[in-house]
């Protein structure tokens, strides 16, 4: 009774794991950066390693309970098989030891390469319990910044020193991240109060943000990545009426549910030698299960006119905190857009410009 | 005599450990069990674990002064009256470790008399040892940190210790808190041994914790004292 | 020195006479039995507590609103705090190590009592007041910390940082730096008595498994524990005498700098992780003794590999040491040193593997009989491989970019270090009870208590690997996220908490078992599972002394068990030589 209940036990355990982490299609949430693709490799090549490992030994464990269950028999005087022993070290250390160093190549890409010095650098602050993003503007440069300086009342949440510094008067400093796709970018991360820790799941990036120290994480948003789906049968002038109707269809069929207060706007503006360059952003809602009424959050996707076929791609994330840094800790939110280098840049200076003459 | 022991049965009822001789059973190893292997009194294995486990808090304690030492400019705030005091206290504190060394001596020789003396004169090396540094640590305070709490009460900003006091106080502290310790069981001990209750071990296990506490200190000295030292 | 001198000295430590006064025979007791089942009581109503809080956060999660939360931010952050606590300091490291290894390292070994009575009362009597100083903490203004089992300072360094909240934390640190000083006082114990009063002919390797573990474990508590105390003493002083070790410059609270500058977060984080990777073996490798010790003798057959397992141990005792760096990984701390951490982290899967494998082939071939004991023993090698696989992935610095912090954490070291040292401490307890109280535990009891935990915590802890795989960081008291709002979050977070009340509940049942089974189990023998080691010499429960003034001689190794050509299928230890002489030399 019990040997048998213990097998069946020990197999239900089994396939009941290893088949929904086989089966699952997205068990982990999608991935966006050229870095992301590695980590996942490497936690996929763990996952059937460790899934084998784990299935062998639950199996074996079973096998041993039921074969060998006390029917008066008498066991084997046995002390141990010496090959059996150096041979679990051997394959144990070099299966262990392997896996390790394959993905010593992904960790090295991310912490261990100068990053390009053409990256667009973000400044990361993380407070209680809010994240702020700083960009350097115009001129590129940073402005010193001092906590002597830092104000709330005044919106100066990291101190930033706009008196006497010219660099720091066209610093932008914004409560939502935005990033520019197919380009090298590093975000610096820092604290102000208490560690937190910075964590995209779609990015594959997390990394505390400690006081007193900054830590720079390279990444690069693939556009191919983000990619969604066509939108066929549908033209510019349909999104150019924010029609919503007209593309719910599509949304829904491909499991994004389309809310009641869904919009389209068109985005334009002005890319490098006066281009004019235009994307449509579509903007469903999450509503909270808990709170349905009122809370609910963005989910934030851009369609582009691609040499005639409407192409959608998901470009609202999520940043969130996963350090423990107080009661709010699980509020500690913020939006991150994936836009175009070309939207990036000018939407920056716009920034830029906006930020110097307000300061 | 472990042999004798062993056989004798009525004894071991309620001291088997008396089998636990210093010499293996013939022929037998010394790992064997029925012995003590390390051919040392289980007190004295004992104060050499605890000293152990205690040298690496004392490590952790440097290592986080050259943590922070190391990521930060450091004052050189001891000079002259430091440096005479702190000096006269490692002075005594080696001396003391002399008299150590004579308490055990005589105690092996079973000079009882004398080995509560050479005790109690530790003990009141470690007491002078403390009594300076009190007043080392009462000077500091007065000369260095009471104006910064003043400072921070009119500021109205609080105040914080900078870290080379930080550092000051945790370590020597430390340390003093050991020889204040040491100082109260050194006296118990003398006490005690005068009165039979204690063994010739037990001075012996004090010794080693005492040269200890002193051998602290020579790593403190330089480490706190001396390379913060403006001469 | 005179061999009179030598008599005299030997004596004096071991000359005590049972106490006959209440007050002395059980509360202020020398014996280590008594000590051993204090620590045991201690760690009963510590798990009572603890347990309890997690069922407190666990309906919040479950019952979750933005209005209408069952506990506020602040309270679930304080349960899930003292719970981690708790469990970890006041269960997981007394249950094992103070409970069963006070009570049987001195009779596995032949011993009447550990080296230093007095100390080791000592050291109960500091874990206590430990233990009470960390209760204190539920009932002073603002209560306990929010600031998580591992204390991350700035958070808890700063009072400003967990507004209304202080002295609840300042009495955590208070009572870690207690528990340090009880847990050297019991390691140096523990170590002496291993070393010096074995009996004769117990050779170390004829030491029994469970011995061993202590012994190591006894080690690591000994080289970690001082310097969590060093690291706890500077957090005390950033507390409350303004220093700055783990404060830098340039700290914002309310708007304002505050004037600390100097100190570094991480420098807490190498301290308490020092010690902390090495506490996840303090809690786990009595656990492994435990189960090696019951499987051999419920497979009715020797360990398969005993020298392998007592070098694995040993193994794991020392690189234990040098992987503390992999719970830093996205700290901030250098990335070459992070490589070098992961890479010694991989090999510590070596000496669990062997482990793994040398269970299996003690249960290969066997003769295996199922109490409650045996179950609960297969059901840690069970545990013990789920826990240890997901080990795989976080050692690994590139995986653990994803994986830190969030839920797959958190059920890893639930599966290996929380429920597996659980269920190790349920078979000792099913196995020993016998010896310590002269009774049987009931049998059937147990079985559904088996039943129930088994199915229960791994209903607990598999989902959690999923919502880690989905990104779900821990200690989130809402779910204010667009992802969190998957419909699948809230089913599995109900599912977990049901599962996790029932897992809960079911140690109730353990618990009355254990109350009930000492007045009114079945009377048990000498000997009632048909052992080996010394335990099962000695009358049950064991007379004062241990052994009834006699003093035992080992002349078998601990397991064995089922050697061809002998009367009975286990030879004891203490019997004479030509009683099994098909042995294996040991």
């Amino acid at each position: 009774m019990q040997p048998l209940a213990l097998v069946v036990a020990l197999v239900v355990l089994v396939l009941g794991t290893v088949v929904p982490f086989f089966t699952r299609q997205h068990l982990m949430p999608e991935m966006i950066t050229s870095h992301g693709g590695t980590i996942d490799n490497q936690i996929y090549i763990t996952m059937f390693i460790t899934g084998a490992i784990f299935a062998l030994a639950q199996f074996a464990l079973a096998y041993m309970v039921f074969r060998y269950q006390a029917k008066g028999q008498k066991a084997t005087y046995v002390h141990g098989i010496w090959w059996v022993e150096v041979g679990s070290i051997v394959s144990s250390g070099i299966l262990f030891i392997g896996l390790n160093l394959m993905g010593q190549g992904v960790w090295a890409n991310m912490h261990l390469k100068e990053p390009s010095r053409q990256a667009t650098e973000i400044e990361v602050n993380g407070q209680q319990f809010k994240w702020y993003f700083r960009y350097a503007g115009n001129d590129g440069i940073f402005g010193d910044r001092s906590a002597k300086l830092v104000d709330d009342a005044s919106q100066n949440f990291m101190g930033v020193d706009y008196e006497n510094d010219k660099y720091a008067k066209d610093d932008v400093v914004e409560a939502a991240i935005k990033v520019p796709f197919d380009r090298d970018v590093v975000v610096r991360l820092r604290s102000r109060d208490v560690i937190h820790d910075f964590f995209v799941r779609e990015l594959r990036v997390k990394n505390d943000a400690v006081p007193g120290l900054e830590v720079k994480i390279p990444f690069r948003v693939d556009k191919e990545r983000m990619y969604k789906f066509d939108l066929s049968g549908v033209t510019a002038a349909t999104l150019d009426a924010k029609d919503v109707s007209a593309v719910k269809g599509a949304f829904e069929s491909h499991g994004i549910k389309v809310t009641d207060n869904a919009e389209i706007t068109p985005i334009e503006f002005k890319g490098a030698g006066g281009k004019v360059i235009k994307r449509w952003e579509f903007k469903t809602y999450a509503y909270s299960l808990y709170d349905p009424v009122n809370k609910f959050w963005p989910l934030t996707y851009s369609i582009f006119d691609e040499g005639g076929v409407m192409k959608v791609y998901k470009t609202g994330y999520e940043v969130v905190c996963a350090e423990l840094c107080g009661n709010g800790h699980y509020t500690m939110r913020a939006e991150m857009e994936v836009v175009s280098g070309e939207e990036f840049d000018a939407w920056l200076a716009k920034r830029s410009e906006e930020c110097k003459s307000y300061h | 005599m472990s042999e004798a022991a062993a056989t004798a049965d009525t004894a071991a009822a309620h001291a088997p450990a008396a089998s636990h001789g210093h010499a293996p059973a013939p022929g037998g190893n010394l790992w064997d069990g029925g012995v003590r292997p390390l051919g040392a009194h289980s007190k004295k294995f004992g104060m050499w674990l605890f000293i152990v486990s205690d040298s690496i808090t004392f490590a952790a304690l440097l290592f986080a002064y050259s943590y922070v030492r190391l990521s930060n400019v450091w004052p050189t705030p001891f000079h002259g009256h430091s440096i005479v005091t702190s000096t006269a206290m490692t002075f005594v504190l080696l001396s003391s470790s002399l008299t150590m060394v004579l308490a055990v001596d005589a105690a092996n020789k079973k000079l009882r008399d004398k080995a509560v003396l050479w005790t109690m004169l530790t003990a009141l090396g470690g007491l002078i040892f403390v009594v300076l540094h009190t007043m080392e640590w009462l000077g500091i305070i007065n000369d260095h940190l009471m104006p910064l709490i003043k400072a921070g009460e009119e500021t109205k900003s609080g105040w914080t210790m900078p870290m080379v006091w930080g550092t000051f106080f945790a370590a020597t502290g430390m340390h003093m808190l050991h020889v204040t310790v040491g100082v109260g069981y050194l006296v118990v001990l003398a006490l005690q041994y005068k009165n039979g209750k204690f063994k010739a071990i037990d001075i012996e296990v004090a010794g080693l914790y005492w040269h200890f506490v002193d051998l602290v200190w020579m790593f403190v000295f330089p480490l706190i004292y001396l390379m913060s030292a403006k001469i | 020195m005179s061999v009179a001198h030598d008599v005299e000295e030997e004596h004096e430590v071991h000359v005590h006479q049972e106490p006959k006064e209440f007050i002395w025979k059980y509360i202020f007791s020398t014996d280590h039995k008594v000590i051993g089942k204090q620590y045991f009581l201690l760690a009963i109503v510590a798990v009572v507590i603890g347990l309890g809080l997690s069922l407190a956060f666990r309906y919040h999660l479950a019952t979750y609103t933005p209005q209408g939360m069952f506990l506020n931010p602040d309270h679930y952050l304080q349960a899930v705090t003292m719970h981690g606590t708790i469990l970890v300091f006041m269960v997981l490291t007394t249950a094992p190590l103070g409970g069963f290894g006070n009570y049987f390292l001195p009779i596995q070994i032949g011993a009447v009592d550990m080296a230093f009575p007095r100390l080791n009362m000592l050291s109960f009597w500091l874990t206590l007041l430990s233990f009470l100083v960390l209760i204190a903490a539920f009932v002073v203004p603002g209560g306990p910390p929010v600031s998580g089992w591992t204390g991350y300072p700035p958070l808890s360094a700063i009072n400003s940082a967990t507004p209304g909240m202080g002295l609840g934390q300042t009495l955590w640190v208070g009572s870690i730096a207690i528990f340090c000083l009880a847990s050297l006082v019991g390691a140096i114990n523990f170590i002496v008595t291993t070393l010096d009063l074995r009996a004769r002919g117990m050779s170390l390797m004829r030491m029994p498994l469970s011995t061993w573990a202590w012994f190591i474990t006894a080690i690591i508590a000994l080289l970690s524990f001082a310097v969590l105390f060093a690291g706890g003493l500077l957090l005390i002083l950033d507390r409350e005498l303004g220093t700055s070790f783990y404060i830098p410059a340039g700290v914002v609270f309310g708007a304002k700098e505050l004037n600390h500058k100097g100190g570094s977060p991480l420098l807490y984080q190498h301290l308490f992780w020092f010690f902390g990777h090495p506490e996840v073996y303090i809690a786990i490798l009595p656990g492994m003794g435990i189960v090696s010790h019951i499987l051999a003798n419920f497979a009715r057959k020797p360990i398969f590999g005993y020298n392998a397992m007592v070098y694995a141990i040993a193994a794991i005792g020392v690189i234990g040491f040098f992987v503390w760096g992999h719970h830093m990984f996205q700290s901030g701390m250098s990335p070459y040193v992070a490589v070098a951490f992961s890479i010694l982290t991989m090999t510590i899967g070596v000496p669990s593997a062997i482990k793994t494998f040398n269970w299996l082939g003690t249960l290969w071939k066997g003769n295996i009989e199922f109490t409650s004991a045996m179950l609960f023993a297969l059901g840690f090698v069970s545990l013990f491989v789920s826990g240890g696989i997901s080990g795989i992935f976080l050692g690994q610095n590139a995986v653990d970019i994803y994986f830190h912090d969030t839920y797959f954490v958190v059920a890893h070291f639930h599966l290996i270090m929380g429920v597996a040292a659980m269920f190790s401490i349920a078979a000792g307890t099913y196995y020993w009870f016998p010896k310590m109280f002269g009774r049987y535990m009931n049998e059937p009891l147990g079985k559904l208590h088996f039943w129930l935990t088994f199915v229960s915590v791994y209903s607990v802890f598999i989902p959690m690997h999923i919502m880690g795989l989905w990104g779900h960081p821990r200690r989130y008291a809402g779910f204010e996220y667009a992802f969190l709002n998957d419909p699948m979050i809230p089913s599995m977070h109900n599912m977990i908490t049901a599962a996790a009340f029932v897992a809960v509940l079911a140690q109730l049942l353990f618990i009355f078992n254990y109350f009930w089974s000492m007045y009114k189990g079945a009377v048990a023998p000498e000997n009632p599972w048909n052992g080996t080691s010394l335990e099962w010499i000695t009358a049950s429960p064991p007379a004062f002394d241990n052994f009834g003034g006699k003093e035992p001689v080992v002349n078998h190794g601990a397991y064995e068990y089922s050697v061809p050509g002998a009367e009975k299928d286990y030879i004891m230890q203490t019997d004479p030589p030509e009683a099994a002489p098909h042995a294996a030399a040991h």
